[in-house]
């Protein structure tokens, strides 16, 4: 077991399976004592398909606790979370628009292999509470037909998902 | 029709990766 003075205090840690499909994700952590772990990580995705533009980006901040007291542990906390994905397709030379933004709050559990000499790969997962807002710049009634129907629909279910398979670096 | 485009880009969105998956399927398998 490592000494908690002598853990490495940063890491950064992309997310390789969403480069894997268009979408950039990274986190940092700074770990207090080896224990107490503080997150940040932004994401942007940009994509488009046929006749159809996707653009989102979002933040999530968390705490974490690693309980063996070291970087190599497996960890509890919570993560809070706010993202904004925007479709924009096409038809017939007129744009119809869709805004889907999301609040969350989502405990996880995870662990974290680590190496002295700075490699790390990191499990995360976790499920919890999401607030869906779903609305459009269009002004043609049944687009907003729509998007009132999804706006419900997201809200019948408010439930979020988290998580991170990711290679990373202490330093 | 207005409003099955308006799910299609919900999916679109909340389903990334799948939108991605679709625009690649006819890439030739190595």
């Amino acid at each position: 077991m490592a000494e908690a003075s002598g853990e490495k205090v940063h890491s950064i840690n992309p997310d390789l399976f969403g480069l894997a499909n268009g979408s950039y994700r990274l986190n940092y952590v700074y770990l207090m004592d080896g224990t107490h772990g503080f997150l940040i990580e932004p994401s942007l995705y940009m994509n488009s398909s046929g006749s159809e533009e996707y653009t989102s980006y979002g933040a999530t901040v968390g705490y974490r606790w690693h309980w063996d007291g070291a970087q190599d542990s497996g960890f509890l906390g919570v993560n809070i979370g706010y993202a904004s994905g925007t479709g924009i397709s096409t038809q017939g030379g007129e744009d119809f628009d869709l805004t889907v933004t999301q609040f969350s709050m989502v405990p996880k559990i995870g662990w974290r292999w680590a190496w002295d000499f700075g490699l790390n790969i990191t499990f995360r997962f976790g499920i919890g509470y999401g607030d869906y807002g779903a609305s459009t710049e269009s002004d043609d009634p049944l687009a907003q037909e729509g998007v009132e129907a999804l706006d419900s629909l997201l809200n019948l279910l408010p439930v979020a998902l988290d998580g991170e398979l990711s290679l990373g670096w202490n330093f | 029709m207005r409003r099955l485009l308006m799910t299609v880009l919900a999916l679109g969105i909340l389903t990334p990766g799948l939108a991605f998956a679709d625009h690649h399927e006819e890439a030739p398998a190595a």
